[in-house]
């Protein structure tokens, strides 16, 4: 026979074993960001770009329309690519030569990439009609002539073999993303031990006990979305998604 | 409410059996008991075989009579049925989301203890499904699919709801735990068919299993490669061209017998994950056989889509 005191505890452990699982499977993200905050310590160089097509990055985006009252496109990510001509940096009254080692990452940031995807209402009405069938489109970020940027790499004299190109400051964001997963950790584990303290209030099974269950409940199809979603802004800037949508009345009143 | 295929009775047998186990545990006290609840989880696991099944080729020859199944299976397994057209039919049989990953590509597992990998494989593809189909479900012209899908999440969740509104600890240990050890398995057989495997070779792309008693309940699931490659076969057609194409053509690791003795090799007795394995060669040293194209197959997947 099973009794709801077996089912409770077989329960109970479900949750903790998905809460801890949530947080080590964080705890790579959490590693791989320190790793790299490390790195950054170690070699990161802030300098002004002198050549005038230093880098950039390609994102391609699969485009389509959305079911909506006014007209909308939905934009799907289908690959990034980084690209790095490299040239001549100013490091304080110095220079250097830069070039790309292979699999070098060119990192923009969310906001040029965004500024680099708007568009008007031709545009948008261009590749509406396109949109019936199949839609493409690119969005273009440059590193370019009197652009600061920060490398990391290996510097060899007068040259930099650079393995991430950056056009921000990558540490504030380094460190943000990793305030986030300890955020979430606080609150998987605190949200997991308050429904198991309820859940094992007295008397067991009764109204509190219920809520303790439906609170776990909760955490365990609740968690892993929050952690999926954590897990993806955590990806490389140059691999991060700029999927979305856009509707030509919010162009209409972006214009205004 | 006639069967397209007489072998079909096999498919309602299952998801009949599958009620029969958690309504029993719901209603009647004796039924409550780890032979019942194991066959339920197990139960539940096959009744999602079954969904697979009739989200390629629906079961009755009425349309109607396929949408009501639909509504039954989604309280099976707690998820909308339909959502296996974009997640499974459209963008696992590609091993691509046009461009990126599958949604249940196991490189979305990534801990060097591969137990782990078994375990939280569902908590990431999961959430990374849902979000997928509820994007696929916005584009224009697919108000079908949105309604159908929005029926089967009203009568899943509903059904169940009543069920917990009604009883709530047995409704949560006996009807919510099955349905979501069926529906999260459904998720992890993705990395255990095809971790390892070379997804971009035509033959060895996925790992098989072919024992007579598991695919009797899961309905032929456990022969992947053929199905990968012949979307629109019956599964009751499988073992026999699994035989004619696929033997030839596969790395014979790559079919296994027993599917409990494959996970305990893989997850429990061994720490790390294996090593992919090169299985072309098994594919050059065969006689040609004719396939469609990735693409030709694609759009073979979206048209039998549509009709099901």
């Amino acid at each position: 026979m099973l009794t709801h005191e077996t089912m409770g505890l077989w329960a109970l452990g479900i949750s903790w074993l998905t809460a801890l699982l949530v947080a080590l499977d964080l705890g790579i993200d959490f590693r791989r960001l320190g790793q790299l905050q490390g790195k950054f310590r170690r070699s990161l160089l802030e300098a002004e770009v002198l050549t005038e097509n230093f880098a950039r990055h390609v994102l391609e985006q699969r485009v389509r329309r959305l079911l909506a009252k006014t007209p909308t496109l939905g934009f799907w990510d289908r690959s990034h690519t980084s690209h790095i001509t490299g040239g001549t940096v100013r490091v304080g009254t110095g220079t250097l030569a830069v070039n790309g080692t292979a699999g070098c990452e060119v990192w923009t940031s969310s906001d040029q990439k965004q500024a680099a995807a708007r568009m008007g209402t031709t545009e948008f009405d261009a590749l509406f009609e396109q949109a019936k069938r199949k839609a493409v489109r690119t969005i273009e970020t440059r590193v370019v002539q009197g652009d600061r940027v920060w490398l990391a790499g290996e510097r060899k004299g007068e040259r930099f073999d650079a393995d991430i190109v950056s056009a921000f400051d990558p540490r504030p964001s380094l460190r943000k993303l990793r305030g986030r997963i300890l955020a979430l950790w606080l609150l998987d584990l605190a949200w997991v031990a308050m429904g198991t303290g309820l859940a094992l209030s007295t008397p067991h099974f009764g109204t509190l006990s219920t809520v303790g269950a439906v609170v776990l409940l909760a955490h365990f199809l609740g968690i892993t979305p929050i952690a999926v979603a954590l897990r993806e802004r955590c990806r490389s800037p140059a691999l991060a998604f700029v999927r979305g949508r856009l509707s030509r009345e919010s162009i209409v009143q972006g214009s205004k | 409410m006639r069967l397209k295929h007489a072998s079909d009775w096999r498919q309602l047998v299952i998801v009949g059996a599958y009620l029969g186990l958690i309504g029993g545990m719901y209603f009647l006290p004796w039924c409550r008991n780890v032979v019942f609840l194991v066959l339920a989880c197990a139960f539940s696991f096959f009744a999602m075989t079954v969904n697979h099944n009739v989200m390629h080729a629906g079961l009755f020859e009425s349309r109607r009579a396929n949408r009501w199944f639909r509504l039954i299976l989604s309280f099976c397994g707690l998820f909308p049925a339909s959502s296996v057209i974009p997640s499974h039919n459209l963008v696992h049989h590609l091993f691509d989301d046009d461009g990126q990953p599958d949604w249940a590509d196991p490189g979305h597992a990534r801990f060097r203890w591969n137990l782990l990998n078994l375990l939280h494989f569902p908590n990431v593809v999961g959430p990374i499904t849902f979000a997928g189909t509820n994007a696929w479900a916005r584009v224009a012209g697919r108000e079908d699919y949105r309604r159908q899908s929005a029926l089967e999440s009203a009568f899943a969740f509903g059904l169940t709801g009543l069920l917990l509104v009604n009883d709530f600890w047995n409704g949560l240990f006996f009807v919510v735990v099955p349905q979501l050890f069926g529906a999260r398995w459904f998720l992890r057989v993705n990395i255990v068919q095809h971790d390892g495997c070379d997804t971009a070779t035509e033959w060895n792309h996925s790992r098989n299993f072919v024992s007579p008693l598991l695919n009797w309940v899961a309905v032929n699931a456990g022969y992947h490669t053929i199905h990968h490659n012949r979307p629109g076969l019956h599964w009751s057609d499988l073992p026999t061209a699994h035989r004619a194409e696929v033997d030839p053509r596969i790395d014979p690791a790559l079919v296994r017998t027993s599917l409990v003795a494959y996970l305990a090799q893989t997850y429990l007795f061994r720490f790390s994950r294996p090593v992919p394995s090169s299985a072309r060669v098994f594919e050059s040293h065969a006689d040609q056989v004719q396939l469609g194209s990735r693409e030709e197959r694609y759009l073979e997947a979206q048209v039998a889509s549509s009709k099901v």
